[in-house]
């Protein structure tokens, strides 16, 4: 049998909310590799992922969806592609209550560039108002990208299977045109 | 010659845009142009929604030419392209001024006759009038809301849920509008204008003249509609995406997004009365498929299509599962 690809992945800067985002949609306890966080001036919280966190959506007996999220700190940009080989879609989590949040916005943009362009990849703003929704659709626009943009709480399970479901939308419109 | 130039229809951002290319294009013009802001009185006006008003030249920005019954007989409409570039707006510019200049010494002509239009409609055009601080009443049948601009933001106000508002506005025969002072402020809902035409356009009946609008051209979206503000199902997930990929037909989008071409329409004129950019071209030819070409990107690594589209539809219901 055909091996499923069932991976999405959780991308964006340390803070951005993926682990949280991860643990609100497994079915299970998320494993993580969370850590004390050693660098807090970077950004202020107790813990931070080192390596990935991983949680599932167990569809029936056989498949599962796999939930990856990647460890934010750009000094771990080389475990990304590792992580992310094999994703059929990925959400891009922004904290935008941070400084520079539109950079790092744009900075995973172009570590990914196989989702950008294949419009897989949806970009989720935590901590946002409806304003800067409008300021990061503009940005993308400037950038030449048309990518969807939602405002979400990590925690509000609703608001991420909504995330999901562009991401499903796309992969059966993507499948259905390159048939 | 002095001349005045206004918008309608557009969010304040846009609004700031066009202003700032019109004062870049003023001295390169022979009129002079100014910007009057928001409204339907003026020499020209760029229009983002369909409208009506005393000017004399007018520039559709929405993406489909209305139709020549709901057109004035004395407005000249000029076509353009929106996003406007500059150099766009300098050949708006210099065909108004020769239609002006031609105007001037013509008598004044009888004010064309109001044409029906669906509440949605009715309501974004009025909506789009009140200016800073007004309110403006709004009545159909037993049921009256008001629309109050706040911060460079239209917002409704109600006692009913948005959806049951939107419903009872579009069921309504027609809709009367007055600007009021002074307004309650303990209602129920307060939400953005935007979400209430959307979720009015979705419901409202799609006429053979609304089809033709749309028949014969592909559509595409230049960004995605500011979702999770919005109402949205399935369906519509589906149409931005293909829409965001790739110029379509309605016919197409309606076979691909697995919907009917009724909800294409409502769909496509509901991402205009948002601000969503669409860009509309004539048809090439007819028959299936009318895609544009398919994009040549390294892919993320895609399964058969039988045995993955089952997988998003298990995912699909485990999620709805997990919501109910």
């Amino acid at each position: 049998m055909t091996p499923v690809h069932n991976k999405i992945l959780f991308i964006g800067p340390m803070g951005a909310g993926k682990t949280t985002a991860i643990q609100t949609l497994s079915d299970d306890m998320a494993a993580n590799t969370e850590v004390r966080n050693s660098n807090r001036d970077m950004y202020d919280k107790a813990t931070t992922t080192v390596a990935m966190d991983y949680g599932a959506i167990q569809l029936d007996d056989e498949q599962l969806v796999h939930l990856y999220g990647i460890p934010g700190q750009k000094h771990f940009e080389a475990v990304w592609p590792v992580i992310a080989k094999g994703a059929i879609g990925a959400i891009l989590l922004v904290n935008a209550s941070q400084p520079d949040w539109q950079n790092d916005m744009l900075y995973f943009l172009n570590a990914f560039p196989q989702l950008v362009t294949s419009g897989s990849l949806v970009v989720a703003i935590n901590r946002g108002s409806d304003q800067q929704q409008l300021q990061i659709l503009e940005l993308l626009s400037q950038q030449n990208l048309c990518l969807p943009v939602l405002l979400t709480d990590p925690r509000d399970r609703g608001q991420l299977v909504m995330t999901l479901e562009i991401l499903i939308a796309n992969l059966e419109i993507e499948t259905l045109i390159h048939e | 010659m002095n001349l005045s130039v206004k918008t309608f229809g557009f969010t304040p951002y846009e609004v700031e845009l066009i202003k700032e290319q019109i004062r870049v294009t003023s001295n390169k013009t022979t009129g002079q142009w100014s910007f009057e802001g928001e409204g339907t009185d003026a020499d020209l006006v760029l229009a983002r929604v369909p409208c009506q008003g005393q000017h004399k030249v007018q520039v559709p920005l929405y993406g489909f030419p209305l139709p020549a019954d709901r057109r004035q007989q004395d407005v000249v409409y000029l076509k353009s392209e929106w996003p406007l570039r500059i150099f766009g707006l300098l050949e708006i510019f210099r065909q108004a001024e020769s239609v002006c200049t031609a105007r001037t010494s013509l008598p004044a002509s009888k004010p064309a006759e109001s044409a029906e239009l669906p509440a949605t409609i009715q309501l974004a055009q009025q909506a789009a009038r009140i200016k800073d601080g007004q309110s403006l009443s709004v009545e159909a049948a037993d049921n009256r809301c008001y629309v109050r601009l706040f911060d460079g933001q239209r917002l409704v106000l109600s006692n009913l849920p948005i959806e049951t508002l939107a419903s009872r506005l579009v069921a309504a025969n027609s809709l009367r509008f007055e600007s009021v002072k002074h307004i309650d402020s303990q209602y129920r809902t307060v939400t953005p204008l935007k979400s209430l035409l959307w979720s009015m356009q979705l419901q409202q009946p799609v006429s053979a003249n609304d089809i033709d609008n749309w028949n014969n051209k592909t559509h595409r979206l230049l960004a995605w509609p500011a979702l999770g503000q919005y109402k949205t199902s399935s369906f519509m997930f589906r149409l931005c995406t293909l829409l965001t990929k790739q110029s379509t037909s309605i016919q197409n989008a309606a076979r691909l997004a697995n919907t009917s071409e009724d909800n294409v329409v409502r769909f496509l004129t509901a991402c205009q009365l948002v601000g969503t950019p669409i860009s509309s071209t004539e048809s090439p030819a007819r028959g299936l498929p009318d895609l544009a070409p398919k994009m040549t990107v390294n892919r993320p690594v895609t399964p058969p299509a039988e045995q993955q589209l089952s997988l998003l539809q298990s995912l699909r219901n485990k999620l709805r599962k997990a919501l109910s």
